[in-house]
């Protein structure tokens, strides 16, 4: 480090012998990929551009809304209606002119992710659904980059570091499907306190520079929840699954197949395997449709009904009465999703819902209210 | 008769109205998930996962007295 503003900028950084010249140049040669500049993403981009990391790519499709302000503090008034990513990597360049900050005024999704990827050391995981986090944690683990997490509903956060070794756990041993979703909500259905986002975002912006410069214990094998409402924190252990690889594509060229909107689309109605048998016990009735192809098993007494798989639904579609509720489902619930779309949204069947996790989450269920306690 | 506490994070506490549950001893986890697909059908509403002793599981696993129990829903927000 032989310029003067460098050394001046960053002195406080070159005082702990854990950071000191070698770690700002590490710092400095550092590229880190930031997805979603919203509560989360605000705090991360700004620490991250003050500490010096050299380039920070900013992804965000959105527009600043006057809601975002109560929490996403690098937007003012003036930038409502302007794009995030943009407005933002504006703002980062003012704060640190030594830094180069490159932003995508897009969506992270399976046709960009993987040029995205490619360009960073580090990925920053501060999206607001779920199909993007299932997205960014797949696509992470099959190009082998750390993913730092951060999540955060109403007064409490999740944060821990993702696939940081190829042993290291990912976001599917923690959560290992992206099905069964549609009850959980985000920030503006649900709210969130301001700052709670604020203080999450901050703990990953630490674990980025811990990891880049290599000092202290990164907080991976373990997620930290915090409550602001008590203002408490719980580490929790956790181990990589390595049954979870059959959840998530063999390979890029396979997650660009993925429709990870759909398969977390909160608008489909799901049911678990759990809800389903309660309804049956309370003699509720139902007709099934089988979407699996012809030859598909095993057949389950309780879930016997039509079977019209969904390569044949669109020509067969009238066989299904419209005025039944209808539950749709299939081996794992990734055809009932498709069938399900196909039936509401093109024919109109208001009464249909999919199993969520079909045949295998309705066996698993069974297996578990059969087993002799 | 023993009870095991069950903590609740997110919106399981608010699906509940408090932040915890206390159930009836269970041997295991899957017999505690068995219990609570009854006695708690508002949970069934929502995914988690199941933390025991301050570690996520992902098999079964036995309960012993005094163990620490806590139902993890993912987030989404950000």
């Amino acid at each position: 480090m032989s310029d003067k503003r460098d050394k001046i900028k960053y002195s406080r950084h070159l005082l702990l012998s854990e950071i000191g010249e070698i770690g700002q140049k590490k710092l400095a040669e550092a590229s880190v990929l930031v997805v979603g500049a919203g509560g989360l993403g605000c705090p991360v981009l700004q620490y991250l551009a003050a500490a010096g990391v050299g380039k920070i790519h900013i992804i965000d499709g959105d527009r600043v809304e006057e809601s975002n302000l109560q929490r996403q503090v690098l937007y003012d008034e003036a930038n409502i209606g302007k794009p995030k990513a943009e407005v933002a990597a504006t703002k980062l360049r003012k704060q640190n002119s030594l830094i180069a900050v490159h932003s995508y005024c897009s969506r992270l999704a399976r046709e960009n992710v993987s040029a995205l990827f490619q360009v960073a050391d580090i990925i920053v995981d501060c999206s607001d659904n779920f199909g993007t986090r299932y997205l960014i944690s797949d696509a992470a683990t099959l190009l082998g980059k750390p993913v730092v997490y951060g999540a955060v509903d109403r007064f409490q956060g999740q944060v821990t570091v993702f696939s940081l070794h190829p042993e290291a756990p990912t976001y599917r041993c923690l959560f290992p499907v992206a099905s069964g979703l549609s009850g959980i909500q985000n920030c503006s259905e649900t709210g969130v306190l301001g700052v709670v986002p604020g203080i999450i975002g901050m703990i990953q912006a630490t674990e980025v520079i811990k990891i880049i410069c290599g000092f202290g214990e990164v907080l991976t094998g373990k997620v930290l929840f915090f409550d602001a409402l008590n203002m408490q924190t719980m580490q929790i252990g956790l181990e990589k699954n390595p049954e979870t690889i059959k959840n998530m594509p063999a390979d890029i060229e396979e997650l660009m197949q993925w429709d990870y909107e759909l398969i977390c689309d909160s608008k489909i109605s799901t049911i678990s395997a759990a809800e389903l048998y309660n309804a049956l016990q309370r003699k509720e009735r139902f007709s099934f449709l089988d979407v699996r192809e012809e030859a598909e098993l095993p057949e389950v007494d309780l879930l016997s009904g039509h079977r019209i798989p969904l390569s044949v639904l669109e020509s067969r579609f009238a066989e299904i009465d419209p005025s039944r509720r209808v539950v749709v489902y299939c081996k794992s619930g990734r055809r009932s999703a498709i069938a399900l779309q196909l039936l509401s949204e093109k024919y109109g069947f208001a009464k249909c819902i999919q199993l969520d996790g079909g045949i295998d989450a309705w066996l698993q269920f069974e297996m578990l209210l059969t087993r002799k306690i | 008769m023993i009870k095991n506490k069950v903590l609740l994070f997110g919106i399981l506490a608010d699906a509940i109205g408090q932040p915890f549950i206390e159930v009836e001893e269970a041997k295991d986890t899957d017999a505690l998930r068995r219990q609570l697909v009854v006695a708690y059908p508002a949970l069934n509403m929502y995914p988690y996962v199941i933390a025991h002793n301050k570690k996520v599981i992902n098999a079964n696993q036995s309960i012993a007295q005094g163990d620490e129990l806590a139902l993890l829903p993912p987030f989404a927000g950000g």
